[in-house]
């Protein structure tokens, strides 16, 4: 049976959405401020008027409630499926104005690429643009990868009931690392404050080595850290991780992306100072398996080519594009051009796959996630098993991700239903690509790269390719971003009610 | 130091000579910079590799250590950024670098397309053999628009009066 | 009728105490994760 939504529950969600986006316009206060001190007042008045709009906007939908209304378990999916929609449309308004961005639409993928920590982008002439616009870029990558749902809840907004819990579960989340939600939000915002203060002074000093400016030096470091940490992969230059032509950086920023790519419930084991968890997790033995398979595969690969057959260019261009398609971070160090000409094809093959199989659960990476490929390897021993078995015989198969758990074909279920919607979307971008014209190689790789959140990109993704593309991969990356079931929720909801108002009439 | 100033006059002197009738064709000998861009550069296909070119384009962001008394300079070249690989010295001519509030200096680059550079991790690079400033960058205009400032502070003004409303209707509720 | 281990743990220690401990500890996993990556793929590109 389906449940339509009544008008009280439209309200509710009115309303949070509302002050969501009223905290987005609160967040535009950060790139205003870098403008002010920056000396940049044209994008200073950009994000005045950003912040401004948002704000009226966002309380203007906060009057269709009283604060504090009740939140249903079916209402904070539907707020998190519109979350990633509506606070991308806000946030692209100062971006569109910056004069980097053939139009709204453009300024908006942007965004939603930004939020939902993918990386894909379609600036121009980044190398000119302003300070405070790279900044704003940078920070919906820290604000969408520490999860909206959990930012919002920073700011202590007063949802009573269980509202809160809800919108926790809907965004993907669903292991609770603390007993409840504001911890969980608190420690994943330590977690992070500490990545990102490590990483920006080590990058920081790296660039300053290197000869940068003192000011530009820790900005620089900032970006990158909060676009490798939450696996985003943005950069303020126009030729990404390429531009800064250092080891040292690339050896920092993968492991930003590897401290990124970790399940937060990870993280909680080891500072809590049980480490061994790491070493027993099937989810981390399942991405390690992951990556070094698909590294061994870039060796073999590069090891064959022309170019790449060096000891430093199997590391740098293979090992460095596994680490980062893997953990869904997206970024590059080589020119877009290079992955159909020069990049072997087996090491392209794997890049592929690194993307598609992705970084873990409950971080900020995208994919199918190591841990439903663990489930699913598990669940193919577990068959096996079964029918070597005596009839009479009830098998059964454990698994450990932070407890023993025995395998139910629930959960084996769910793992390949996952699975399998991945797959599909994967395969219809690259169909919706190549029918525009792409080669199927490129267009397969672009669409795995949107839906899987990574941003790495064989060039289709520019400026001058067609409208109905973009909007094809803001579907893919905001479907890949909340995995599907919480955008089907939205998607039933909306038919349902207008299935509702029919029916009436 | 020397030995560069000399490569830059001959390779001056070539360019200034009748390129185009020998641009294409003439790459395997190296000495005469074939004429390309940044987009073509990176196109993969230009069978450029290894082979002496010469382009233009905007000095951007700044000079990054390069290791052994080099630097790394980006050259945007219609649109495409392209790391040179130069000698320290090469970049005294060097002054305005672009960004938001600057346009760069405009110059030649004559160096060697690297598509994989051993030397250097396999990054797609130009070490340059020489380096000509072409025009001296400037400032760069950034107009502003001050009904932006109006627009945002109507924005506020308006989100003020919902936040108050709000918090009476609350405040409602209660009774 | 099969009698089925129920193991409760309590994992509510605090994740603060030792903070520094723990980031220390990724930080050599990370380093040493991607050493043998490394390798793995080097030896590859030798074997190709």
């Amino acid at each position: 049976m389906w449940v339509a939504p009544q008008r009280r529950d439209l309200g509710a969600i009115a309303h949070y959405t509302g002050l969501l986006i009223t905290t987005v316009a609160g967040a535009m206060v950060i790139p205003l401020a870098t403008a002010l001190v920056a000396g940049e007042w044209g994008p200073a008045l950009d994000f005045a008027l950003g912040a401004g709009v948002t704000a009226a906007i966002g309380m203007g939908l906060a009057q269709m409630a009283p604060r504090g209304a009740y939140l249903g378990r079916r209402d904070a999916l539907i707020i998190t499926a519109l979350a990633w929609l509506s606070i991308s449309l806000v946030g692209a308004i100062p971006l569109s104005l910056s004069g980097h961005y053939g139009s709204f639409l453009d300024a908006w993928f942007e965004t939603m690429s930004g939020f939902t920590t993918s990386g894909l982008t379609l600036s121009q002439d980044l190398d000119h643009m302003a300070v405070a616009h790279n900044m704003w870029r940078h920070l919906t990558h820290l604000i969408g990868g520490q999860g909206i749902i959990v930012a919002a809840l920073t700011v202590a907004m007063g949802v009573r009931g269980g509202g809160a819990i809800s919108l926790y579960i809907a965004e993907g989340r669903d292991e609770r690392i603390m007993p409840n939600v504001i911890h969980t939000a608190r420690f994943i915002w330590f977690v992070t404050a500490v990545y990102v203060s490590l990483g920006t002074v080590a990058l920081g000093i790296a660039n300053l080595a290197a000869g940068m400016e003192f000011s530009r030096s820790f900005l620089h470091g900032f970006w990158a850290t909060i676009a490798c940490y939450d696996t985003g992969g943005f950069g303020p230059q126009s030729m990404n991780a390429l531009y800064y032509h250092s080891p040292i950086f690339e050896i920092v920023t993968v492991m930003l992306m590897l401290a990124g790519t970790l399940n937060f419930n990870l993280h909680a084991d080891v500072w809590r100072g049980d480490p061994r968890e790491i070493g027993k997790n099937i989810e981390a033995r399942s991405l390690a398996v992951n990556i070094a398979l698909l590294s061994a595969a870039v060796g073999f690969g590069l090891g064959a080519s022309q170019l790449y057959s060096g000891w430093g260019e199997v590391l740098r261009k293979g090992v460095y594009h596994v680490m980062s398609a893997n953990s869904g971070t997206g970024h590059q160090t080589l020119y877009t051009t290079q992955w159909l000409n020069g990049y072997s094809g087996l090491g392209f093959a794997a890049i592929l796959l690194a993307m598609a199989f992705g970084g873990m659960v409950s971080s900020t990476a995208g994919g199918i996630k190591a841990l439903r490929l663990g489930l699913i390897a598990k669940g193919v021993l577990w068959r096996v098993k079964q029918s070597i078995a005596p009839a009479s015989s009830v098998i059964t198969q454990k698994y450990h991700h932070l407890l023993d758990v025995p395998l139910t074909s629930e959960v084996l279920s769910n793992a390949l239903m996952v699975f399998v919607l991945y797959v599909i979307t994967y395969i219809t971008g690259a169909l919706i690509g190549a029918a525009y014209g792409y080669p199927a190689g490129a267009a397969l790789f672009e669409s795995i790269s949107a839906t899987a959140n990574v941003g790495l990109s064989t060039g289709i993704t520019a400026p001058t390719m067609p409208a109905g593309l973009k909007i094809t991969y803001m579907v893919q990356m905001w479907a890949g971003r909340l995995e599907f079931i919480t955008l089907f929720a939205l998607i039933a909801s909306i038919v349902t009610s207008f299935r509702r108002g029919r029916g009436r009439q | 130091m020397r030995r560069y100033g000399a490569i830059a006059v001959l390779a001056l002197a070539l360019a200034l000579s009748p390129v185009s009738a020998f641009a294409a064709g003439t790459s395997a000998a190296g000495a005469v910079p074939a004429e390309t861009d940044g987009p073509e550069i990176i196109s993969m296909t230009s069978g450029l590799d290894g082979a002496t070119i010469a382009f233009e384009g905007e000095v951007v962001s700044e000079a990054l250590a390069g290791g052994d008394g080099h630097v790394w300079v980006n050259v945007l070249s219609d649109g495409t950024a392209i790391g040179v690989w130069m000698p320290v010295e090469m970049t005294d001519d060097l002054e305005v670098f672009g960004d938001w509030g600057n346009t760069g200096d405009v110059v030649r680059v004559v160096g060697i397309l690297n598509e994989g550079c051993d030397q250097h991790g396999g990054d797609l690079d130009v070490h340059a053999v020489s380096l000509e400033l072409v025009k001296r960058g400037s400032e760069r205009e950034n107009p502003y628009d001050l009904w932006k400032l109006g627009v945002g502070l109507a924005g506020l003004v308006l989100a003020g009066v919902g936040y108050r409303r709000m918090r009476r209707s609350e405040e409602g509720d209660l009774l | 009728m099969r009698t089925q281990e129920v193991r409760l743990e309590v994992r509510f220690h605090s994740p603060y105490r030792r903070w520094a401990l723990g980031l220390i500890t990724e930080i050599v996993v990370f380093a040493l994760f991607m050493a043998a990556v490394a390798l793995i793929a080097l030896l590859a590109a030798w074997m190709a």
